[in-house]
């Protein structure tokens, strides 16, 4: 049927036209009325039906082991989620059997996931490390007794001092620990100036690393060089 | 089938007859109509069942003749609309509410009957003398034209069904569950232009078919 001539297309809608003609013929029968118990019965039929309510027939469907109708479900509950003219409360319900089946979903595919990594490694999963730990063990760890850490760390900068020429004595090691306790132990910038606080050395303290500064005339020198986290010096 | 060059195709208007509203077709549904409908099916939804009545009241007409131009005979009629109005219940809650309902309704119910209809036998015994039966054909008193009449009714009707798709559930619609042409296209989810087309291809090869099986 090329059409190639108006007069075959015109043939062709002609046939057309007198096949809707004859169907409508059909159609124009003695008026067909259902007989009269019909909506009872449609009723009872009904009546044997669940809810359409999504989640009622989501229920359903999983106890008796329908999946397809279970999936059936959970479309329309994703469907009616959507329209407007649903109730609130349904379309509520339609939302949490949706995000508990996704949720259910993303759990099962995510343990089997897990599992098939697993099993794609050959590995099981061992409790071993919990069990070494949850045992106390007989020996407790040797770090208590290698931390001597206040005399290791007292005399080495104790031997960074400057030269004990400036200062008074070794002796004044244990008298400067009450002052240096209260004043600036982390010392602060020092400048020749003398405005911070603190104890040092005043020439020395650009070499002792003493905090603070010192006042260059020496009038208050009486802790030198005691400063353990001395900031850099005038 | 080929129809040739689309430039040369004539417009809608050979096909206005039988494009526009059927004469036994019913007028569309008014705006309270709708409002009454989606009102029982939101009340069926909120869990009353008996809502469901009045939907069923409505509608039952025009499931039940659709179904009888299908199939022929009132009590299978009324077997397949009671199968559609019960997945119409069971499939309430996707009813998405972009066309009347009676027309969702009914197109579940030509489906069903057409699907009755592909599993028959071929041979139909039909009684020209019965009401309900095979003879719907006006003129009917002389029981010799009557018979002729039931018997072309029922080639008919099986080469309908016999159709292939979407030929065959767009000619059903239109003719059998008195769809108008936007209802068909609502209902089916194609363009418009798509089911005019479906609709012309559909009548040629049922004429074909029906004049082969007469020959």
């Amino acid at each position: 049927m090329s059409g190639s001539t108006p007069v075959h297309l015109d043939d062709e809608e002609r046939r057309a036209a007198d096949m809707a003609s004859e169907l409508e013929q059909l159609t124009m029968t003695t008026p067909i009325l259902p007989s009269a118990g019909f909506a009872d019965r449609v009723m009872a039929a009904v009546a044997r039906e669940p809810l359409p309510q999504p989640v009622r027939a989501f229920g359903l469907a999983v106890f008796g082991g329908r999946l397809w109708a279970a999936a059936s479900a959970v479309r329309d509950a994703g469907r009616i989620v959507t329209v407007p003219r649903v109730p609130l409360a349904v379309r509520a319900q339609g939302l949490a059997l949706v995000l508990i089946v996704a949720v259910g979903g993303l759990a099962l595919l995510g343990g089997a996931a897990v599992g098939a990594a697993a099993l794609l490694q050959g590995q099981t999963y061992e409790p071993s490390p919990p069990v070494q730990l949850v045992s106390p063990s007989p020996s407790p760890s040797p770090a208590p007794s290698a931390t001597p850490v206040p005399s290791a760390t007292a005399s080495p900068e104790a031997s960074d001092t400057p030269e004990p020429t400036e200062t008074a004595d070794p002796t004044d090691d244990r008298t400067a620990r009450p002052t240096a306790a209260g004043t600036d132990d982390h010392g602060g910038g020092g400048s020749d100036s003398g405005s911070g606080s603190g104890s040092g050395s005043g020439k020395s303290g650009s070499d002792s690393g003493g905090s603070g500064s010192g006042s260059d005339d020496g009038a208050t020198e009486t802790p030198v060089g005691t400063d353990d986290h001395g900031g850099s010096g005038g | 089938m080929d129809h040739g060059s689309t430039a040369r195709r004539p417009a809608v208007a050979p096909f206005r007859t039988w494009e526009g509203e059927l004469s036994t077709t019913s007028t569309a549904p008014t705006p309270a109509d709708r409002d009454a409908e989606r009102a029982a099916v939101d009340a069926v939804l909120a869990g009353d069942r008996e809502a469901f009545r009045s939907i069923v009241d409505r509608e039952s007409a025009a499931v039940v003749r659709a179904c009888h131009r299908v199939l022929g005979d009132l009590h299978e009629a009324e077997d397949a609309a009671q199968e559609a109005f019960v997945t119409a219940f069971r499939g309430l809650a996707g009813w998405r509410g972009d066309g009347p309902l009676g027309a969702w309704i009914r197109r579940i119910g030509v489906r069903i009957a057409l699907r009755r209809a592909q599993r028959r036998r071929d041979v139909t015994w039909i009684d020209p003398t019965s009401s309900s039966g095979g003879s719907e054909i006006p003129g009917g008193a002389d029981p010799a034209l009557a018979t002729l009449r039931a018997e072309r009714a029922a080639d008919i009707r099986t080469a309908v069904s016999r159709l292939d798709e979407p030929y065959r559930e767009t000619v059903a619609l239109r003719f059998f569950g008195e769809l108008s042409l936007d209802e068909i296209a609502a209902q089916t989810g194609r363009p418009l232009g798509t089911v005019k087309t479906h609709l012309r291809r559909g009548l040629l090869r049922l004429r074909s078919s029906v004049e082969g099986s007469v020959s």
